[in-house]
């Protein structure tokens, strides 16, 4: 039986699960992605939730505060409270010290500002006593009947000028279905004109035909004309089939046929003036659909969050499982390739068939297993969402965040590894990088700064990139700097690379002022560690007056590999294929003496023999070849003895001792049962290019 | 052609030509100014030749019902021509029924 300690920490998490969700929404809603109409299903469900289950365990003090929230989140859902901006951020507030109740939970040491609390519940009570009453939201004249649609055109003097006959039109409008209670309306001017149309339709029409086809019967008289169209009731219905898809309200309106696309288009243009309506309200001011069907296709959007965060949460592996199980397969993968290579040396075509299709699920399986532990992005960019936020705020610097690629995927574990480097580059950025709006207006900037970040896929790594458009790193002041710490001497060479990554020094910083968020000079160092541990490497790209741009990139994922064999004498070594450009031939004859480059179809590349570096004691082979490998930017060679083929590689971490090996990451164990070791293409390449250009 | 309109007896009677569209309603529309000078007692529509019939076309029979009905009755011919039967059918329109 699960013990209370047990079932409290259970709470804990999902607690802070659904924070974030309360965070996330209420951000989107503040950065204008969102309307509050679109998440308020979710947030106030947080919080009810939070509330609920903190009541069974007796957190009163949780219990209390949270009920406010609720209750404030209450009025909004019925349109008894307007959420505006001051309410979002009061929000916000509210969220950050339910987060600190619930942490506090975990770790008593923590304190809880009391007096936070006590003005935020004071914030929130002037809300639930003195309510801001909504108007109501206008009802369209016309209602919908239970099971047929509602047409109703009002149409245009120059329709019959036109050459529009609405006669055509209800003979086609038979086609699609049944008519009833249709009704003809009209009001003679008294200087009557007989071209003019005066006409009024109304009906009602029972079809199995969607809005866009009934629409599309009034297509030519939509500009002269007033032409509203409402579903029926029973479209309720089939909002309640439609597939489960995270769709936006408007969205889901017309995958019903509720709403038209042209209807949804006229919408959002139309809420784009009026911002603080709902694309809901606008739908039925405009007669689109009734406010029924409206209702229903909020309770359907609230079940869909409902549904997608059962969806998500469905199962909770603990993750020394889900490592035991990667391990498994891995084993199952070296078994594979053993078997592979006994087999082949058969002779047995149809044991060689049968165990391909073999192969052949391995790696689906091996492909399957990776993925249970790969997340999105989206959710550590959503921390730094609140982060940007709060420390702009603090800083009195306006910054405006942009998020690219939320939903790229990389391993769970590179995820909590990367959140703190992520962090610290994006205050660094906000403290360092962005100027203060005077500043900025003085060089011609615009006032508000803009930070970017982005991932993405590229040649098997994920790049981080963390981009921002303030004052750039200042290559003089950084060298100043790192000769007057006693870092470089007055004397040494240094590239513009190179003076950059000085910033990534133990105890560096240029900071004139130390402020409280970053200045401390610890950090980028830790940062870049961070990086390196994960097989990671970290670049700066940066122009004086114009911003700076971090790109982080990791291998995408940390235990198996697509490797490439080579041997140099008796020793195997594996490369990943992804950093591989091409094998060639080498030829001792083209080289310059005593130096390592050759010239590669007009351009330099530097290599590195493989045999002198690792220090292999056998000959040279007759023929040697080079591997030509990319990493970022770079490129070098790598001169080894055969090539021996593609093979999939289980990453086993080296033995502590071997960790001091340079070009080395780790080893396999290849299907002849013989140790295959890792090259650390990055490092090599590194090496393999500053050695040269030390020359 | 446009409407013409014929005495006969007590009647008058407008016949409405082949064409009773928007091809048309205007030259009707002139063509039944001339009634409004003339002291009509009964009156009379006949529709039974109309061959082409839209929605113009029923926008003016509307519009002469409203203007003339409050100061006679108004008997209608033809309204058995399938061409004339099928639209009010549509619209579910009884041009012999008096207006609120």
């Amino acid at each position: 039986m699960m013990d209370m300690a047990q079932a409290e920490q259970i709470f804990i998490e999902e607690a802070q699960d659904l924070l974030q969700v309360m965070e996330t929404c209420l951000l989107d809603i503040e950065g204008g992605d969102a309307t509050p109409a679109d998440h308020i299903a979710a947030i106030f469900r947080a919080a009810h939730t939070i509330k609920g289950s903190a009541g069974l365990f007796g957190f009163n003090t949780v219990v209390g505060f949270t009920h406010s929230v609720e209750s404030v989140l209450d009025k909004v859902r019925d349109n008894k409270l307007q959420m505006d901006a001051l309410l979002v951020s009061l929000l916000l507030d509210c969220q950050q010290h339910m987060a600190q109740m619930i942490a506090a939970l975990s770790y008593p040491a923590l304190a809880v500002n009391a007096a936070q609390g006590t003005f935020l519940l004071e914030q929130l009570g002037t809300y639930l006593q003195a309510p801001k009453d909504l108007a109501p939201a206008p009802v369209a004249a016309q209602t919908a009947a239970a099971d047929a649609w509602s047409v109703d055109v009002a149409y245009g003097l120059d329709v019959f000028r036109d050459g529009m006959d609405p006669v055509s039109q209800l003979s086609y409008l038979t086609t699609l279905g049944t008519l009833e209670q249709v009704s003809l309306q009209y009001s003679f001017p008294a200087d009557f004109d007989p071209e003019s149309c005066y006409l009024h339709l109304q009906l009602q029409l029972k079809t199995g035909a969607g809005k866009q086809k009934i629409e599309d019967v009034f297509e030519f008289i939509q500009e002269s004309s007033q032409v509203q169209i409402k579903p029926p009731l029973t479209v309720v219905e089939q909002l309640e089939h439609t597939p489960l898809q995270p769709e936006k309200l408007g969205q889901l309106l017309v995958d019903a046929g509720a709403v038209t696309p042209r209807e949804l288009e006229q919408v959002l243009e139309l809420q784009k003036q009026q911002t603080h309506s709902s694309v809901g309200e606008l739908l039925v001011q405009q007669g689109a659909v009734p406010t029924a069907v409206v209702e229903a296709a909020v309770n359907r959007q609230a079940h869909q969050e409902h549904k997608r965060a059962s969806d998500f949460q469905v199962l909770k592996v603990e993750a020394r499982k889900l490592d035991h199980l990667i391990k498994l397969i891995g084993e199952m993968v070296t078994a594979g390739s053993a078997n592979e290579m006994l087999i082949s040396q058969t002779n047995n075509e149809q044991l060689q068939e049968a165990f391909s299709s073999i192969t052949h699920l391995i790696e689906q399986i091996r492909d399957g297993a990776l993925s249970l532990r790969m997340v999105q992005i989206g959710e550590s960019f959503s921390r730094l969402k609140r982060i940007v936020r709060d420390v702009s705020r603090e800083l009195g610097k306006d910054v405006e965040l942009d998020v690219v690629g939320a939903e790229t995927e990389l391993d769970k574990s590179m995820v909590e590894k990367l959140s703190d480097p992520l962090m610290h580059i994006v205050r660094n950025a906000l403290d360092h990088g962005i100027e203060p709006v005077d500043i900025r207006t003085y060089r011609g900037k615009p006032a508000q700064g803009r930070l970017k970040l982005s991932a993405y896929h590229e040649a098997g790594a994920v790049v981080i990139e963390i981009q921002d458009d303030g004052a750039g790193l200042d290559a003089s002041r950084i060298r100043a700097k790192a000769e007057e710490k006693g870092l470089i001497s007055s004397e040494q060479a240094l590239s513009q690379e190179d003076i950059y990554r000085l910033i990534f020094e133990p105890g560096f910083s240029t900071a004139a002022q130390v402020t409280n968020l970053s200045g401390r000079g610890v950090g980028m160092d830790v940062v870049k560690r961070n990086i390196e541990e994960l097989r990671g490497q970290i670049l700066i790209d940066s122009e004086l007056g114009k911003g700076a741009r971090f790109r982080i990139r990791l291998p995408l994922t940390l235990a198996i590999i697509d490797g490439f064999e080579v041997t140099v004498g008796d020793t195997h070594l594996v490369l990943p294929v992804n950093m591989i450009q091409e094998c060639l031939e080498f030829e001792h004859a083209e080289l310059v003496e005593d130096r390592n480059y050759l010239n590669l179809r007009g351009d330099v590349l530097p290599f590195v023999r493989l045999r002198q570096l690792f220090q292999l004691p056998q000959p040279p082979a007759s023929r040697e070849n080079i591997v030509v490998v990319q990493y970022g930017r770079s490129r070098a060679g790598l001169v080894v003895d055969t090539l021996n083929g593609e093979l999939q590689a289980v990453i086993k971490p080296l033995a502590p001792i071997f960790r001091s090996t340079h070009g080395i990451s780790g080893s396999t164990i290849l299907g002849s049962g013989d140790v295959g070791f890792i090259l650390d293409i990055p490092q090599l390449i590194e090496y393999a290019c500053s050695t040269e250009s030390a020359r | 052609m446009a409407v013409t309109i014929e005495r006969k007896a007590d009647f008058h009677i407008l016949v409405f030509s082949a064409e009773l569209s928007i091809f048309s309603v205007r030259d009707d529309f002139d063509s039944l100014k001339t009634l409004s000078q003339e002291a009509v007692s009964q009156l009379m529509i006949d529709l039974s030749h109309v061959q082409d019939f839209d929605s113009a076309g029923l926008q003016l029979l509307l519009y002469l019902r409203q203007q003339l009905q409050s100061e006679q009755p108004l008997r209608w011919l033809g309204l058995d021509n399938p061409v004339i039967s099928k639209v009010l059918a549509l619209f579910r329109l009884d041009l012999t029924a008096m207006e609120a």
